[in-house]
């Protein structure tokens, strides 16, 4: 048997999984239309280079090398001659279509010249892959006959994987080029265009909401767009309004400050959450032991969740004294159905306020996260109706194909009657209220306990239709479509026979229509324009027992919760399907516009740590700003060709300016004359820090500073430790008495020797100053080990007896890691009540650029540098200019 | 049609060069044609808008929902700008008294503005002070707001004036820049210091408050000046030249000496509480007329 294998080229499987990416990219496009403009654009542009390369392999192919050209006469004519010349002949020639005849070999025992025997064709693809087969038999025809049957066949065969290409029968091209092009401008436009447009209907239109659901569904094939369904109103349902909680607080914030949606169980005061927010996510720091998963404040506890990519802040609030296990998992659901929600709606809104109808969700969440202790159903109530009802299912069953144990319920005869709903435990329910009827349907949402007799019966159907259930069933019709917009109907589908019915793909609502023989023309409007096709998943699922569960509130919410989880395996990829998302994936790379997740930042992260690093930062301070940068980044989008590292690179930037912007004023003079006007008492400002850091050194510095500025000072020996600490404070005594005679100021320098205790000379400095009218008294201590406990202690009782309005601690700018370990021990020596001030960061001239023991400092405590030490010089001091700080650090 | 015949062969298949050419013309051209349309029509971002500031607490976003909604919202501390497009009529609402929520719509359609609500905890205040810009289409008007209620402690003031320097001190650079580089000194930008919160028993009244900035202003610009040197100075980009507020030579500072230095400061009392907001709303208005 002689065989041909064809290969055909690849491009051709690209237009086969063309189809994938047409709705990828719409929801591209939905996905990206709050971005940049020019994003967009380049989204389109990617497509359009997509599709016009590929139809630029169509008008090549057509225009170029049409199957006309497909060298079967050659081959023919050299059949005579042998297999083997044939296959190498074709083998040396190119073919036209970029197909390639990979081996044409003729049996050993072809009978005779001229003719083939059965010539098996394989068409594969590129990988190999077998496409189609089939045989040909020209072993009857001459070779000419031959030749045009192989040529023809093949031609018509291949030519069904060209036709988008427009060829003709022939394989012949049948369009100029001229038209072609002109055609795919027109399409490319029309194309680009009306996705720009859906796009925009879907962002921004909201109010073309069915239209928008419309394309989802067409695109998604999505039977359930839940985010975008209407609630069932208030006023029909049955919850009952704010259910007690042990929560006092939640609310949801936009990081622009507006309080999007709350439910508050007690007052509490707003300034709980606002202190929660400037310390936590404005300033950052963390209460100790809490690892930044909750914040306590006066008598509450908070937790939190984030929002990042739309900004928003989902805070509950609780008394400490209750441990509340399930706050976590009631913010993480929240922030799940609140973001499946309103997500778009924030997006769109810019910030501002938006409306929500949160009540029913988030009771619901509550109602089942919340443990109840002895009172009522935890998550359902238990009230409801069973499923045996079930049983009743009957005939028209087309639906039940998926249910397999639907037989055994097969129908008892339905019990003729008004339709009614039996009371059920602690629920009264008449036929003639709708609401309520809508409202127990609703409750009914857990297992439907209970017998025969609890049923709701619409019996129109065998026993013959009575007017009775007919008015019954269009009185109940319009009550349902009014009570729940759009869900009730799908909800409520009862059988004709009173059970609750498993509805299924072709089955009508409309029992009351369609049974017992009465026809459709007895009923009224709205009672026929109820049929529709039912999916039964979209309105209650089936339980392991065979019990049917209504849809309801708690099932669109578990609904969006899965939804959520699905879409977080998926991961991003889940927006655009295939081929698309790959492409754009990576090419966002490059000109930006990809949302971030963690690992796509990882990298960049990792590299900007080693920069800091190597800026002398702490490692553990570098390590928590980084990551609170990487929590910031996630959700983010680049900006147009911006690339990851940029982004991060100017987000970390933002970061330190604002770890170094200080809170309070340090404005020392100005307080100085605050303190002397109003209270008239001297300025006591007191230095601390660990040994050999340049504290006597740095007081000079703040000494001569306020000489200059006219200023009566009083330098207090208080090292009583160190010998020659006193003798060296005396130099610079006369140094700076004599720099400042001419400038008006007075320093003098009170000391008491070596061996005394520092608090108490410190308490009879400040008296002594008050005594004799000096403006400020500036208080020198002994260095100590911030990890020695015993000398640590003893600043309590130092700053309890002086009671300084500043405590300044010096820190060296050579320190590394240790600086975040002196800061935070010295910041927490002065007892509970008192805290450091500010820093000195000394020695700042002979580190250069690596200047991260400001950051490592400030980090750890978010007290301020108020100064910095430049040189040996008593001029040599500075104030902190943060803009030069963070330039140094990312240098 | 033979200058179409394929040149190559790239991946098996034939390339024609001419094809190639116009084909990557159109792929390159239509795009940046049509997006160049769409763009012109959409891109319609706050090129010119209302700025509001001031220290935390102060009122800020209340204001900028009430404007918004006409209704108080509760708000909790700002961590991002926002900025909100309005149309002009929310400030007009007021003035008929009995259609009292109509906002007339033909015009609020038609000509609109841009408020942008900015974070005043002191570490976020950068995200004001950089969306100042004098420029042509910039900023219309700034509006700082503060809490007249708390103004009589010390550290509240100086934390309000402390901000209030920085924010007179930007537009003073940004106005000595733009004067040095065209012929005639450009118009001083309109500011407003809008009193919050007079409804409280402790609020101050505004000329009480006038007075009270401007001494306290003048303390700090004294101070400033005795001040050290900070860190960066003497390089490149000098910032310390500019530290000083307003006239050089003297240690006060008045809203009519600042005149010079590019802001046109009036102070007005209101309560958002109270829904009492009709002299901001008027001045806006004016700025808008201008």
């Amino acid at each position: 048997m002689s065989t041909v294998r064809v290969r055909i080229p690849s491009r051709l499987d690209s237009v086969r999984r063309f189809n994938g990416l047409l709705p990828g990219y719409v929801r591209l496009c939905h996905d990206k239309f709050d971005v940049l403009l020019f994003q967009t654009f380049l989204a389109d542009l990617l497509v359009v280079i997509f599709v016009l390369v590929l139809l630029l392999n169509f008008l090549t192919l057509t225009l170029v090398g049409g199957c006309s050209e497909i060298g079967f006469d050659s081959v023919a004519g050299r059949v005579g001659r042998g297999g083997g010349c044939i296959s190498k002949l074709l083998g040396s020639r190119g073919l036209g279509l970029g197909v390639e005849i990979l081996d044409l070999g003729l049996a050993k025992d072809d009978p005779g010249v001229g003719r083939w025997g059965l010539v098996d064709i394989w068409v594969v693809d590129y990988e190999e892959n077998l496409i189609e087969t089939y045989v040909l038999w020209p072993s009857e025809c001459n070779p000419g006959d031959a030749r045009d049957m192989l040529q023809s066949e093949l031609c018509n065969r291949l030519a069904g994987l060209f036709l988008v290409a427009g060829m003709d029968g022939d394989g012949r091209a049948s369009w100029d080029v001229t038209i072609v092009i002109v055609v795919m401008i027109v399409v490319m436009v029309v194309v680009v265009a009306v996705f720009r447009f859906i796009g925009r209907v879907l962002v921004l239109d909201s109010g073309l909401a069915g239209l928008r659901d419309l394309i989802f569904d067409f695109f998604n094939a999505r039977s359930n767009v839940i985010a975008h369904r209407q609630l069932p109103s208030l006023d029909t349902h049955a919850l009952p309004n704010f259910p007690p909680s042990m929560l006092d607080l939640f609310e949801v914030i936009t990081t622009s400050g507006v309080v999007l949606w709350s439910r508050s169980y007690t007052p509490v005061k707003t300034s709980v959450i606002n202190s929660l927010i400037s310390d936590v996510f404005i300033e950052e720091r963390t209460q100790p032991g809490s690892e930044g998963k909750w914040f306590k404040k006066d008598s509450y506890t908070l937790k939190w969740t984030l929002a990042t990519d739309l900004g928003l802040i989902f805070v509950a609030v609780y008394q400490s004294l209750l441990q509340l296990t399930w706050i976590d998992e009631l913010l993480d659901q929240v922030k799940k159905l609140f973001v499946a929600k309103y997500g778009d709606k924030v997006k769109a809104s810019n910030g501002s306020k938006i409306q929500c109808h949160f009540d029913q969700y988030f009771d619901s969440s509550v109602r089942s996260l919340e443990p109840r202790a002895g009172s009522q159903a935890p998550a359902r109530p238990p009230n409801g109706r069973t499923a045996t009802e079930i049983k009743d299912q009957s005939d028209h069953d087309e639906a039940s194909i998926g249910s397999g144990d639907n037989d055994e319920w097969l129908a008892p005869p339905p019990m003729p009657g008004v339709a009614q709903f039996e009371p059920s435990s602690n629920t009264t329910l008449s036929p003639s209220s709708p609401a309520l009827v809508a409202q127990a349907l609703l409750q009914a949402s857990g297992r439907r306990p209970g017998g025969r007799g609890r049923r709701s019966r619409k019996s129109a159907g065998h026993s013959g239709a009575s007017s009775a259930h007919a008015s019954s069933g269009e009185e109940r019709s319009p009550g349902r479509l009014s009570a729940k917009p759009k869900r009730g109907k799908e909800m409520r589908i009862w059988g004709e026979d009173g059970s609750a019915a498993e509805a299924g793909e072709e089955q009508k609502l409309d029992y009351s229509g369609t049974g017992g023989g009465s026809t459709d023309d007895e009923h009224d409007e709205p009672v026929r324009s109820r049929p529709e096709l039912v999916d039964q998943s979209t309105w209650g699922t089936k339980t392991s027992q065979g019990d049917f569960v209504l849809k309801d509130l708690d099932f669109e919410i578990n609904d969006i919760l899965k939804q959520a989880k699905e879409s977080d395996k998926k991961g991003p990829t889940g927006l655009a399907s295939g081929l698309a998302a790959g492409a754009m994936g990576y090419l966002r790379n490059f000109v930006g516009g990809k949302t971030l997740s963690k690992e796509d930042t990882d990298k960049a992260i990792s590299g900007i740590m080693t920069h800091l690093l190597e800026k002398n930062v702490a490692r553990e301070a570098a390590a928590q700003i980084c990551d609170s940068v990487q929590t910031s980044l996630v959700g983010q989008k680049t900006g147009s060709f911006q690339s990851i590292e940029s982004l991060v690179k100017v987000a970390m930037e933002d970061a330190l300016r604002k770890i170094l912007t200080p809170t309070t004023s340090l404005d020392l003079l100005r307080e100085i004359e605050q303190v002397r006007s109003s209270e008239g008492r001297p300025y006591v400002i007191s230095i601390v820090g660990v040994n050999g850091v340049g504290k006597s050194t740095n007081l000079s510095k703040i000494c001569f500073f306020l000489l200059q500025n006219k200023l009566k000072v009083l330098i207090a020996a208080c090292d009583t430790f160190r010998s020659g600490a006193v003798e060296q404070l005396r130099v610079h005594a006369r140094n700076l008495k004599e720099l400042s005679e001419r400038e008006g100021g007075v320093v003098d320098l009170y000391e008491k020797g070596y061996g005394k205790d520092a608090a108490n000379i410190a308490k009879d400095a400040v008296a002594y100053a008050a005594s004799q009218d000096f403006d400020v008294v500036l208080i020198d201590t002994a260095g100590r080990r911030h990890n020695d406990q015993r000398l640590m202690s003893s600043l309590e009782k130092f700053a309890k007896f002086a009671d300084p309005d500043k405590i300044l601690m010096v820190g060296e700018a050579l320190v590394g890691s240790d600086s975040v370990q002196q800061a935070r021990n010295f910041n927490a020596a002065f007892g509970r009540e008192r805290k450091l001030d500010g820093f000195i960061i000394s020695k700042c001239d002979t580190v250069g650029d690596m200047v991260g023991a400001l950051i490592s400092m400030v980090f750890a405590t978010g007290i301020p540098v108020v100064f910095l030490g430049v040189g040996q010089n008593y001029t040599d001091l500075r104030t902190l200019n943060v803009k030069w700080a963070v330039g140094l650090l990312m240098s | 049609m033979a200058s179409l015949l394929p040149q190559w062969e790239i991946l098996g298949l034939p390339v024609s060069l001419p094809i190639l050419f116009i084909t990557l013309f159109a792929v390159i051209l239509i795009p940046v044609v049509l997006s160049q349309l769409l763009s012109s029509k959409s891109k319609d971002g706050p090129s010119s808008f209302f700025l509001l500031a001031g220290p935390r607490d102060s009122g800020k976003t209340s204001f900028l929902l009430y404007l918004q909604e006409q209704t108080l919202i509760p708000t909790q501390t700002s961590t991002t700008s926002a900025t909100v497009k309005l149309p002009t009529g929310v400030l007009e609402q007021i003035k008929s008294e009995d259609g009292e929520t109509s906002i007339p719509e033909d015009i609020g359609s038609r000509h609109s503005f841009h408020l942008k609500d900015t974070p005043g905890h002191p570490k976020l205040r950068s995200q004001a002070l950089t969306s100042i810009n004098l420029g042509p289409k910039a900023c219309i008007g700034i509006i700082f707001m503060l809490d007249s209620a708390v103004l009589s402690s010390q550290p509240r003031l100086t934390d309000t004036v402390e901000y209030l320097y920085e924010l007179l001190l930007v537009i003073q650079k940004q106005y000595n820049s733009l004067s040095e580089s065209s012929a005639s000194s450009p118009d001083p930008i309109p500011l407003l210091i809008a009193c919050n919160k007079n409804d409280l028993f402790t609020a101050l009244p505004s000329a009480k408050i006038s007075i009270l900035l401007q001494t306290e202003l003048g303390r700090m610009k004294e101070t400033k000046r005795k001040g050290l040197l900070n860190a960066g100075a003497g390089e490149e980009d000098d910032e310390d030249l500019d530290r000083v507020l307003g006239d050089e030579n003297s240690d006060h500072v008045t809203w009519e000496g600042l005149r010079e230095f590019g802001v046109e400061i009036s102070v007005q009392s209101g309560s958002i509480k109270s829904t009492h907001a009709e002299s901001w709303k008027s001045w806006m208005s004016s700025c808008l007329d201008a």
